[in-house]
């Protein structure tokens, strides 16, 4: 009688320690593939990462060639039919509390006085 | 168990043992060959590409960028119709059929048929799905603003090493070490990441340089180029107070982004590489120096009324006959018999000596590559009319910096300030690595400088030399160059080739910019007064508006009420 139910507890225990290992192998199996997934799933981002990166750096050459000082002012002169500044019409002065300088232009009125606006 | 079964176990136990014993062999007995088999098949190893710094201008703007680009190569054992491919391929690369072709017919295994061809162009290429034609990342150096500050900035070659200006001087500053990367790829080459991205770039340079006023200088310069069918110009604009150079620029020029094929006569930075002889704008040297050993005041008199003067068994002549003048009028005249008159009682040392303490013959130690140092001789070496000459700025060859250099000392009180072009160095994480600051030396005494600053603004008013250079609304000092070009085939100065010049800096009482204009060769005029002063006029007037710099005369006009409130409305 004592011998059958050890005979029986030790199946048990092989039984239970074989699935253990086969849940294992399989845990181990499915964590390394989760792994490797995520690998492609990173490289794919880093790829993408890299081809933002291209674009960004062609719009930002792009940015650079359109921001020229040289562009605005043909875009302004030919096209806003704008004129550079007459120093003559422009004054500067003190801005009285804080003390810096900022422009002002001025423009004289019929009456030979000139008023100034900021 | 029956014999049967015995010999069913028998065959699954072998063939079990044969698989533990192919295992040990392959995980323990040769396990570092397959290893090394393993990696090999399942690790590349990959240069990670370098990127070079950017280039600023001293506000932010960028100056030199990088792009991403593809360098197309091909292996000719894998292409079987060359003649086929290469007319597909020189219609996108743009080149001529039979020399891809001879590219593509080549004895060996990797030939490049294209570097840094741009990401749409070659995306096409690769399209055509060509067996043998391969692609390569190449990064490429890309200068948005084409031709400005072109002597400057400088430009790379094919492999992105520094071949001029800036990007040369700070070639190593600029790029980085490169290093290795490992990638694990699948059986299909697909890559698999650890998540890990590493970038290596190089640190960015900060200039000194403003894009509006080297716009300004280029525009002008663009402008007396055409006016006057000029050989050759410079103009070089300086903080006098710290050397900063806010502008630099040569006539003729290049596009920074089509460099490959431009002259040597076009690379010159001459603001710092070519050496002339100044003329009159050398006249500050005997001129200050006087002043400085106490020889002479303001109201010295000199008699200039013979028109000309012998020294050495030469007569160097005035252009006109100017009676007695006070020293401030020899200046302000630009008397060539005056300044001899004051360089004969300097004497020969003294003079030199004052060379020399001016900085000329010696480098300016300016941060760009080339500069020269021009040449003096030493007082031993003079001949008898050496004295007069070089008191008239002949017989010394000097580079526009160095000129406006000592005039930069006249402008902040008398300090020689060291001219650099770098401002700042930072890392890509925007760490400071070196910050420039003004390298100062006293030449003259504060007292001498403003004085001599006085004098100058002479020469720009009623009167002077360069009434044509000055700025309305504020006061310019400087000082007018005519100087002959030596002719080397005569032996003798040249009657029609001139080197015209002006020098200066405004506003005369509290100096933002120093600036020197250099006119070599100019047709229909020669006098710096017509030819260069009018340029210095129309960029000061420019420059002054773009810097905020208020009218000296703006108090005393009582022109305005200004709030800087909204106003009300009615």
């Amino acid at each position: 009688m004592i011998q059958r139910r050890s005979s029986r507890l030790s199946v048990v225990w092989k039984s239970a320690a074989i699935i253990c290992a086969v849940f294992l192998v399989f845990t181990v199996v499915w964590m390394r593939s989760g792994v490797v997934s995520l690998e492609y799933q990173l490289s794919s981002l880093e790829q993408k990462k890299n081809e933002l990166m291209k674009e960004g750096k062609v719009l930002g050459a792009e940015r650079a060639s359109l921001l020229a000082v040289k562009r605005f002012e043909t875009i302004a002169s030919t096209d806003g039919h704008l004129v550079f500044p007459d120093r003559t019409k422009v004054v500067f002065v003190k801005n009285g509390r804080q003390g810096t300088t900022y422009a002002a232009s001025f423009v004289p009125d019929t009456k030979g006085s000139r008023i100034a606006r900021d | 168990m029956n014999r049967r079964g015995m010999v069913v176990v028998a065959i699954i136990s072998m063939a079990f043992l044969a698989v533990v014993v192919r295992l040990a062999d392959i995980m323990v007995m040769n396990h570092d060959w397959f290893l090394a088999k393993a990696r090999g098949q399942q690790t590349k190893k990959e240069t990670i590409p370098v990127k070079r710094g950017v280039i600023y201008d001293r506000k932010g703007r960028e100056l030199a960028v990088n792009l991403e680009t593809e360098s197309v190569f091909c292996d000719p054992s894998e292409i079987a119709a060359p003649e086929a491919v290469a007319q597909s391929l020189s219609r996108e690369l743009g080149n001529d059929a039979r020399a891809v072709v001879t590219k593509l017919n080549a004895d060996k295994r990797f030939h490049w048929l294209e570097r840094k061809v741009e990401l749409d162009r070659a995306q096409r290429i690769r399209d055509m799905k060509l067996k043998g034609i391969g692609f390569v990342p190449e990064l490429k150096r890309y200068y948005p603003k084409g031709t400005l500050a072109s002597h400057i900035v400088g430009f790379v070659n094919s492999d992105n090493t520094g071949l001029e200006g800036v990007e040369r001087q700070l070639d190593k500053q600029l790029s980085a070490q490169t290093e290795n990367t490992t990638k694990v790829k699948d059986a299909r080459g697909h890559t698999l990441s650890e998540g890990t991205m590493k970038e290596l770039k190089g640190n960015d340079v900060v200039l000194t340089i403003d894009e509006g006023l080297q716009h300004i200088v280029e525009k002008n310069l663009d402008g007396i180029m055409a006016k006057w069918r000029a050989a050759s110009a410079t103009i070089i604009m300086m903080d006098p107070h710290t050397g900063e150079i806010l502008a630099l620029a040569n006539r003729p020029t290049y596009n920074l982004n089509d460099s490959g094929a431009t002259s040597m006569q076009k690379l010159r930075n001459r603001a710092i590489t070519d050496s002339y002889e100044p003329g009159s704008t050398f006249k500050i040297v005997v001129g200050s120096a006087a002043l400085e050993e106490g020889m002479v005041n303001a109201k010295s008199s000199f008699d200039c009324s013979a028109g000309t003067i012998e020294v050495g068994g030469r007569r160097i002549k005035d252009d006109h006959r100017n009676g007695v003048l006070s020293f401030e009028e020899v200046i302000q005249k630009s008397s060539n018999v005056g300044t001899i008159k004051i360089g004969l009682g300097l004497g020969k040392q003294r003079v030199y000596d004052y060379v020399k303490k001016f900085g000329f013959g010696s480098k300016t130690g300016i941060d760009l590559a080339g500069e020269v140092s021009g040449w003096i001789r030493p007082p031993d070496r003079w001949s008898g009319m050496s004295i007069g000459a070089i008191s008239i700025g002949q017989e010394v060859a000097v580079t526009p910096i160095q000129v406006l250099r000592a005039y930069a000392a006249i402008a902040n009180g008398g300090l020689l300030v060291k001219p650099h072009v770098v401002g700042e160095i930072r890392t890509p994480q925007g760490h400071l690595v070196y910050k420039a600051y003004p390298e100062k030396e006293r030449v003259l005494s504060e007292k001498t400088a403003l004085l001599f600053r006085d004098i100058l603004k002479r020469v720009t008013e009623e009167g002077g030399t360069a009434k044509t250079a000055s700025v309305d609304g504020n006061e310019v000092a400087g000082k007018t160059g005519t100087a002959q070009l030596f002719d080397q085939q005569t032996k003798r100065y040249s009657k029609e080739r001139y080197v015209s010049s002006f020098v200066g800096f405004v506003p005369a009482g509290d100096p933002r910019i120093a600036m020197i204009v250099v006119v070599h060769e100019p047709k229909g005029a020669i006098y710096g007064g017509v030819v260069a002063g009018p340029v210095f006029r129309t960029i000061a007037n420019e420059a002054l508006s773009y810097m905020s710099v208020p009218r000296d005369d703006h108090r005393e006009r009582g022109l305005l009420l200004v709030s800087s409130q909204e106003p009300k409305k009615p």
